[in-house]
């Protein structure tokens, strides 16, 4: 299957996941009006990736804002992840957030009590 | 003529840093979110109460936003008009939104204000949760998650009234104080 990109805008962040290497990146803003429809090619290829996944799978997920439509859909995206991991036990999730930024850690923290996945939390520094 | 020296007074001493009043459309909404964040970046608040704040604006916005789509479907074109206000003082900055809404939709929104203000800071998280991983999702708005995460993150009650403006309509002023 296909590596999939999509460049960051002021509204969508910039995405990349490499199929062979095993990478989800998700990076920058999340705040679009309509975020199912953003998300909805994402679910497509994770879809694709969980049929045949690379032997370990890193999720990277670096996110500046993200408003409340767009966290359900990383929950689903998310959730997608626990299955494969519910299957071959090597999925990682790498939260980022900023130093300081309390709500982003909560929101992190929000997610590893939801899902059966391993977490790690990794603190950047401002710009 | 217009008396501008007034309301460029009224907006001075209510510490007003942008106020809107129109139709709450993709567009404008998001050229109001790139002007607010310039106001933010100009203003003397710290990084974290700086994010804070354009979380919660992007979150109201957004709600007018949705609200105002939903509104074109039904009769009332003049109040898919909407206003919006952001202002600070010492101790914090303040949302203000306003748009109409139906009168069968009062009590209920009221009810739901209401309930998360009573809502301690760990009730507040197992609820958010609750929500989000069992709440519907609709195809525009968060499904119901844009209140809960303005009181999470303000860490302060929601404000809020309700003006009658005739037997069906109703205006709904929602406000939200970031502490600075």
């Amino acid at each position: 299957m296909d590596a999939f990109n999509i460049e960051g805008s002021a509204k969508t962040p910039e995405i990349a996941l490499n199929p062979e290497q095993g990478t989800i990146d998700i990076k920058g803003r999340s705040i679009p009006e309509n975020s199912v429809a953003f998300y909805n090619p994402i679910m497509d290829w994770l879809a694709a990736y969980t049929e045949k996944p690379a032997s370990q799978t890193t999720v990277n997920i670096e996110l500046e804002y993200f408003n409340t439509s767009s966290s359900k859909c990383i929950l689903d995206v998310l959730k997608k992840l626990e299955a494969l991991n519910q299957k071959s036990g090597n999925v990682h999730i790498n939260w980022y957030y900023e130093e300081d930024d309390e709500d982003m850690l909560e929101a992190g923290e929000d997610y590893e009590a939801i899902l059966n996945l391993p977490f790690k939390m990794i603190e950047t520094k401002e710009d | 003529m217009v008396d501008l020296h007034h309301l460029f007074n009224v907006m001075t001493s209510n510490k007003i840093l942008l106020s809107y009043k129109g139709e709450a459309n993709k567009e404008i909404l998001s050229s109001m979110l790139d002007i607010l964040e310039q106001k933010i970046k100009d203003t003397d608040v710290s990084q974290k109460v700086q994010k804070k704040l354009y979380n919660i604006l992007v979150e109201s916005l957004q709600n007018l936003y949705h609200h105002n789509d939903i509104d074109q479907k039904i009769e009332h074109h003049l109040h898919s008009s909407s206003m919006f206000m952001l202002a600070k003082n010492e101790a914090f900055f303040k949302i203000c939104t306003g748009n109409f809404i139906a009168e069968n939709e009062v009590t209920k929104l009221e009810e739901r204000i209401i309930f998360l203000n009573s809502l301690d800071r760990d009730e507040l998280k197992a609820y958010h949760k609750e929500i989000l991983n069992n709440g519907q999702i609709s195809a525009k708005g968060g499904g119901g998650l844009g209140l809960i995460d303005m009181v999470r993150k303000s860490q302060n009650n929601l404000g809020y009234s309700f003006q009658k403006v005739d037997k069906n309509t109703y205006f709904f002023t929602l406000e939200v104080n970031v502490t600075i």
